[in-house]
């Protein structure tokens, strides 16, 4: 072996070991970019769409840790439960909203997916 | 430098480029969201500390909530664990592949917790430990709480004999909360199961619960819990949502009371019950039962 193929071989190991994104390093960079209530509803929504609803649910929760006033962190969450089929669950979370904090569209749009919670809970 | 030396050093470099650095801990997931106290410690520093945001957690690291806090913990696999005021945790066990799944075990000694399951899983289940019982989990979203605030809950719910001589440190009381058999996405439905010394048995519907009055007990249930127990455990998971509240807390004071100025609006002395008619009020969320 050369110098030079020595060197090569180290270069590309060192490529190797940087270019491997650990799991930790991955959910930080997802954290930091994030930091924001409005972002983080942003990825809910995404997440959400997207079918990960146990990720998104985590997500609009975290929201609610960033701004516990974010009253559409708060349909989105009840909307989520009632996705997961947590019919109780989604009535309870309902039942703390009142629809005059919504847009109509809104509402009207997150009531339609879970109307059996929203009748039970929903002012 | 000669040929050899130079082959060496290239070759060491490259080792210790590659191959992990030695770390104090293993990570297993960081803080995700701290609303108030959250404090760390662990073996090396036994001494607790702040926890930070996006700080590093490791397995065994102790956490620990203060009053009127809560602490959203996020591990690897994108598990979740929420837990509320002056509560306890630890993360004992954690593989993950990223290809395969991950197991989680836990121990919940104090306090109110919410865990949900991150993604995919074929390597087995999760567990949470605590004082009284083991809760093994598929899947699943789950939500806990141990001591008095347990007992106050199942003092509202069909089991409430259960609270009788119930221990107010270690009765815990634990909930299922989905994904149900209807659940939309990628999320499979879940499932508990609950062990004591005592006896075992299995919550398999969302709002499904059972409680472990004591140590040696068998877990009373399953019983459906009612919405206003799941608001009170809502709460005390999530006490800083709940200050927020008003409706959550006039569910939890009773409308009267809050027509007399409870919330701070003053005002309106008819009809209502003084704040002193609570029953009890807990000293570290501040509401009240």
């Amino acid at each position: 072996m050369t110098g030079r193929t020595a060197f090569a071989l180290a270069l590309a190991l060192a490529g190797t070991a940087t270019a491997r994104a650990e799991p930790i390093d991955e959910l930080d960079q997802a954290l930091a970019a994030t930091t924001t209530a409005a972002q983080t509803l942003d990825s809910a929504r995404q997440q959400a769409a997207a079918g990960q609803l146990l990720v998104a649910l985590a997500s609009t929760e975290r929201a609610l840790f960033l701004d516990r006033k974010s009253q559409p962190a708060r349909l989105l969450h009840a909307a989520l439960l009632c996705q997961l089929d947590d019919p109780g669950g989604a009535a309870a979370e309902f039942s703390l909203l009142r629809k005059g904090d919504f847009k109509k569209a809104d509402w009207q749009a997150t009531t339609a997916q879970c109307p059996a919670a929203v009748i039970k809970g929903a002012k | 430098m000669a040929l050899r030396d130079f082959i060496r050093s290239a070759a060491l470099l490259a080792l210790s480029l590659t191959l992990p650095v030695p770390a104090l801990a293993q990570a297993v997931g960081m803080a995700s969201a701290v609303v108030h106290e959250a404090k760390l410690s662990n073996a090396r520093a036994p001494a607790p500390h702040q926890l930070a945001l996006r700080e590093r957690v490791a397995l065994a690291d102790q956490i620990q909530t203060g009053k009127q806090s809560q602490l959203q913990l996020t591990l690897l696999d994108r598990s979740v664990f929420s837990i509320g005021a002056n509560a306890r945790l630890t993360i004992d066990r954690f593989v993950y592949d990223p290809a395969r799944g991950r197991s989680v075990g836990a121990t919940a000694a104090k306090g109110a917790f919410r865990f949900m399951s991150g993604r995919p899983n074929a390597l087995g289940g999760s567990s949470i430990g605590t004082p009284v019982a083991t809760i093994g989990i598929r899947g699943t979203i789950v939500e806990g709480v141990i001591g008095q605030i347990a007992i106050d809950i199942i003092k509202g719910e069909t089991i409430r004999a259960a609270a009788k001589d119930a221990d107010k440190d270690n009765a815990t009381l634990v909930v299922l909360r989905g994904p149900g058999a209807a659940s939309q996405g990628d999320a499979q439905p879940g499932a508990v199961a609950l062990a004591s010394t005592g006896g075992a048995l299995d919550l398999t519907a969302p709002m499904q619960a059972a409680f472990v009055p004591r140590a040696g007990a068998a877990p009373v249930g399953p019983f459906t819990i009612s919405q206003e127990g799941l608001l009170k455990l809502r709460d005390a998971i999530f006490p800083d949502l709940a200050r927020d509240s008003g409706k959550t807390l006039r569910t939890l004071l009773g409308v009267g009371a809050v027509a007399a100025g409870m919330l701070g609006g003053g005002g309106g002395s008819s009809g209502g019950t003084s704040p002193n008619a609570c029953a009890r009020r807990d000293p570290a969320t501040g509401q009240c039962y």
